[in-house]
């Protein structure tokens, strides 16, 4: 099967491009991945508005700070979610905002019934993703890895111990592994 | 605790989504650099949290990547990186023995010059192919993708499932080649009325008598599209939904139906 990772070489491109400061590397750059990051920003800030401007936001300090970027230190994509939750976790601080810890699946599910979420049918079939992954290890996943939940933090609001929250991630990405 | 238990730890997962606290993630980057494993861990790690976030991945409003794109664009005007290149050349009273320097100085100049816009023109030549190279793997991609549905559909195992139009288009009728073993579905649409406006088709596999969502489709008659993938089906069938596809079917907007023979 064809596993959809996409190939490095197409990322350096882009980082050349950003580092020559070409616009083009910007425009590729948005196409491959503002869903991704607007997924995620979403989750973070719960509200089209906010995450409109937290999404320009990101790609602008992309843009400033493409020299910071240190390929030795990861992928590309990983860099840019940590920038994107970040500026959302900012923003709802400015804003106000309470990290509320309401169901996550209530919440993604107005969003998907506000706008068109594009869930690739190319490559992904979500039911088998959840049947995967069980409502205790998903919730985990996605407070830390979208939400930006640190692990002390998600083993507070979870109400278990560090040590459940290391191997429960573990497992989790595991299974995702399995998946994808 | 040895390379194999720091890896089946979790600490590797919670460094790459950035939940470590400090010394802790410090930790995980001294030992990536030391064990070779490590570093391996991470990236594939990385990779699946890629793909797990892409599976997530919300549209955002279209108008906005141009916004983004004029906000970058002002940015670049404003400051200008190629203006530091070439320097003031400096001024003051000249003897005549300090004359040959001027003409020194002046052709060191024009040389600067002329080096200046080789090496613009140079970076343009390499925009340009950085950004052919970039087409190029992307249509690679495309083979790839087009290869791996041509065998689907060459397989002897894949089934063809000719979906006929209901009661509401008798005419339309839709195809779906599915093979269980490689757990492949493609879907062509042979003749389908376009949908309503913010309306989606949406492909369903009936597997134990119940709907499960196979994803939505876009409206292109000529493309084969790949959809999710099924161990168990019964029957196929389409249903028009609001835009980005429903959770259940809407049963009387359903188009085509096909059983699995």
């Amino acid at each position: 099967m064809n596993k959809s990772t996409t190939p490095r070489s197409a990322d350096e491109q882009i980082i050349e491009l950003l580092r020559l400061r070409e616009t083009n590397g910007m425009s590729l750059l948005y196409d491959k991945y503002s869903g991704a990051l607007f997924g995620t920003i979403l989750r973070v800030v719960r509200s089209q508005e906010i995450a409109e401007e937290v999404l320009q936001d990101t790609f602008t300090k992309v843009w400033r700070n493409i020299e910071s970027y240190d390929t030795s230190k990861g992928r590309l994509f990983t860099w840019l979610i940590n920038i994107a939750r970040n500026s959302a976790i900012d923003a709802t601080r400015q804003k106000d905002f309470k990290r509320q810890n309401q169901p996550l699946e209530n919440v993604v599910h107005t969003i998907d019934t506000q706008r068109s979420t594009i869930i690739n049918p190319e490559t992904i079939d979500m039911r088998q993703l959840t049947e995967k992954l069980s409502p205790e290890y998903k919730d985990l996943v996605d407070l830390i890895y979208f939400q930006g939940y640190t692990q002390s933090e998600a083993a507070e609001v979870l109400n278990i111990p560090l040590g459940t929250v290391k191997t429960r991630i573990r497992t989790a990405i595991t299974r995702l592994r399995e998946f994808f | 605790m040895n390379i194999q238990e720091i890896i089946e730890s979790g600490i590797i997962e919670l460094y790459v989504m950035n939940a470590l606290p400090e010394d802790e993630a410090a930790e995980v980057e001294t030992l990536a650099v030391e064990h070779p494993e490590i570093l391996m861990e991470i990236e594939n790690v990385q990779d699946v949290l890629q793909l797990y976030a892409q599976a997530h991945a919300v549209t955002p409003n279209p108008e906005l990547k141009d916004r983004v794109l004029e906000k970058i664009n002002a940015e670049n005007a404003s400051s200008p990186q190629s203006q530091k290149t070439v320097e003031e050349p400096q001024t003051r009273p000249l003897s005549i023995r300090t004359r040959w320097i001027t003409w020194l100085a002046a052709a060191a100049s024009v040389i600067a010059i002329v080096l200046f816009f080789q090496n613009m023109s140079h970076k343009k030549a390499l925009t340009n192919c950085t950004a052919e190279n970039t087409k190029l793997i992307e249509n690679q991609k495309v083979i790839v993708q087009l290869e791996h549905k041509l065998n689907i559909l060459r397989n002897p195992d894949t089934k063809v499932i000719d979906m006929k139009g209901l009661e509401i288009a008798p005419d339309a009728k839709v195809l779906v080649y599915w093979n269980a073993k490689e757990k492949a579905t493609l879907l062509s649409i042979q003749n389908l009325p376009s949908p309503h406006e913010g309306k989606q088709y949406q492909l369903w596999a009936i597997v134990d008598k119940k709907p499960v969502s196979a994803g939505v489709f876009t409206y292109d008659i000529t493309a084969v599209q790949e959809m999710a993938k099924f161990e168990h089906a019964e029957a196929f069938a389409v249903t028009e939904e609001p835009k980005g596809g429903s959770l259940t079917p809407t049963l009387d907007k359903m188009y085509v139906l096909g059983t699995v023979l």
